[in-house]
């Protein structure tokens, strides 16, 4: 649904996308990652047509969002959700605004501001908004049109633990009612269990693409183990193959073999065990590690 | 927040279905850009501040040339037909604050980041300053009207109290109707000129500069172009005094210059970035 191919973007001397290329899928959510200054916010304004791109097409459905038919019944966007509102102006006024300019009912305003649980918040200034409030009217703005198509920079900033879980719940929602959903982060871990894709992006580059899963059976796997037997159970594993590490606290951190292996192995000598847990290499050791290999 | 976020699922049923694709008539898309550009300036309080701002600039500029008859030599002689004409055209001192409020409703876009989910709703950047354009020029109506009626509600019962030449009708329709669409006109200019520059705080201060400090300037030192700037324009437009161009064309001065700053800015706008 969404297809960036080639994109050059270059801000006087700087080049802030290279060569970028990536998909979107519908009934997906698509993790946008990369670490801040890596082009996402740049890429993402391409998209919607408010960048001018120096090469390269951007297209939702094989057309550029400015040349779509309907564009705010196509596409749903958030970017920049702490502006984005006249502080002057409130919730409902600013959401009829723009339903007036796509040419929305009325009615949508009040609908999406219920369906965000802003329907209290209605008549008050957006000035006076919490950052979490300003995410939910701009995600309100973008639900207007009902699109099959949703844009989000950074939608969880501002949002408590509560609101993050929320936010999570919808775009999981919107994806199974097969929209394509593309939201970016320069935090992994905030968004793992939300995506089914990842895109990552360094220096405006592409990293890589490639199904969340696949990404992580990428990581480094080890097993942690604690046993007061760990005198021999050390070397017995070395003389198994595998490697193994002590660390401070007396534990050993076990690579090449997996937990039932360790876990035979003990039974088999009667060994004690106290501890027995993966301890795979974390998401943002993953994410960081990929962002320095570069492309 | 205020509220327990709801349970997510299926947004609103009813929606607008995609029943309405296909590409929406030209027309109804100019409707569309028009109205949600009035309902901007119609939903925020400083529209009509300035409103009332302009309410009480024009009443003391009013009451000032009417006060001022008893002294010695007064700057508005009103025993003059140009004397009565200057003080029936007070009104125009509006101009100031309806170029402020177009000004504003341009740059307001960039400084709140609105213009954001303002070419998201509706893409067309030629679409959406023609629309500014258009709402613009209501809201400096409104400002013409507040101009016109305070001015010549308080000027026509005074004139009763004081020496003064004698007040043609067609002299009280030319100032009333030189304001409103010379003070419409000049929020076509603000906004025009905030497309333009998008820093607020720079259009300002360049709009009110050039108005207050240039333009009398430029009077002062070749007094025979001052027939052509846009205050002279107005001038024309309100027969506030008597070197001036013809009323018809001070307004089609006037509207020259506030159709080709616009076209000036859509050009310019196409080619730029919204980061």
């Amino acid at each position: 649904m969404i297809a960036v191919r080639g994109v050059v973007k270059t801000f006087g001397a700087t080049r802030a996308l290279d060569d970028l290329t990536f998909d979107a899928a519908p009934g997906r959510v698509t993790g946008f990652l990369g670490p801040n200054g890596a082009g996402k916010t740049t890429t993402l304004r391409v998209l919607l047509g408010l960048v001018h791109p120096d090469r390269g097409t951007a297209t939702i459905g094989g057309t550029p969002y400015a040349r779509l038919p309907s564009p705010a019944r196509t596409v749903g966007a958030v970017l920049d959700a702490a502006a984005g509102a006249h502080p002057g102006r409130t919730a409902r006024d600013h959401l009829r605004v723009l339903c007036d300019a796509a040419g929305f009912p009325a009615g949508r305003a009040d609908e999406t501001l219920a369906y965000l649980g802003l329907a209290d918040a209605a008549h008050r200034r957006a000035g006076g908004f919490s950052l979490g409030m300003r995410q939910r009217l701009a995600l309100a703005a973008a639900l207007l049109g009902d699109p099959p198509v949703l844009v989000l920079d950074e939608p969880a900033n501002g949002l408590d633990p509560a609101g993050i879980r929320w936010l999570r719940d919808l775009l999981r929602a919107l994806a199974g009612e097969g929209r394509t959903v593309l939201v970016s982060s320069h935090v992994l871990s905030e968004v793992a269990q939300t995506v089914d894709d990842v895109v990552v992006i360094a220096h405006g580059r592409l990293v890589t693409a490639r199904p969340l899963a696949d990404l992580l059976a990428t990581r480094r796997r080890a097993v942690r183990v604690r046993s007061p037997d760990a005198g021999l159970l050390a070397p017995a594993l070395i003389a198994g193959g595998a490697r193994v590490t002590r660390g401070d606290d007396g534990a050993l951190t076990v690579e090449g073999v997996d937990a039932a292996a360790v876990g035979d192995l003990c039974h088999a000598r009667d060994w004690t065990l106290h501890e027995l847990s993966p301890a795979h290499e974390g998401l943002e050791d993953v994410f960081l590690r990929l962002v320095e290999e570069g492309p | 927040m205020t509220a327990t976020p709801p349970a997510p699922g299926r947004p609103p049923e009813d929606v607008p279905a995609p029943a309405g694709r296909g590409d929406p008539p030209a027309r109804s898309r100019a409707v569309r850009a028009v109205r949600a550009e009035v309902r901007k300036l119609a939903t925020l309080r400083s529209t009509l501040g300035f409103a009332g701002l302009a309410a009480a600039y024009v009443l003391v500029n009013t009451v000032a040339v009417l006060a001022l008859q008893g002294v010695e030599e007064p700057p508005v002689d009103l025993t003059t037909r140009d004397g009565v004409r200057t003080l029936l055209a007070t009104g125009a001192a509006a101009y100031l604050f309806a170029t402020v409020v177009g000004i504003m409703s341009a740059t307001g876009e960039y400084r709140h980041g609105t213009i954001t989910p303002s070419l998201l709703a509706q893409p067309s950047r030629p679409l959406l300053l023609a629309a500014k354009g258009v709402a613009a020029a209501l809201a400096g109506l409104l400002q013409g009207v507040v101009g016109a009626v305070v001015c010549l509600g308080v000027a026509l019962p005074w004139l009763a109290l004081v020496d003064h030449a004698p007040v043609g009708a067609g002299d009280v329709a030319r100032a009333a109707l030189g304001t409103l669409a010379g003070v419409a006109l000049f929020a076509v200019l603000g906004a025009a000129l905030g497309a333009l520059v998008r820093n607020q705080v720079v259009a300002l201060v360049a709009g009110l500069v050039w108005l207050v400090l240039g333009e009398g300037l430029l009077l002062a030192l070749v007094p025979e172009v001052g027939r052509w700037p846009p205050s002279g324009a107005l001038a024309a437009l309100t027969g506030s005094s008597p070197d001036v161009l013809p009323p018809v064309a001070g307004a089609l001065l006037l509207a020259g210059y506030a159709l080709v700053l616009l076209a000036a800015a859509i050009a310019v706008e196409r080619r730029r970035d919204v980061t």
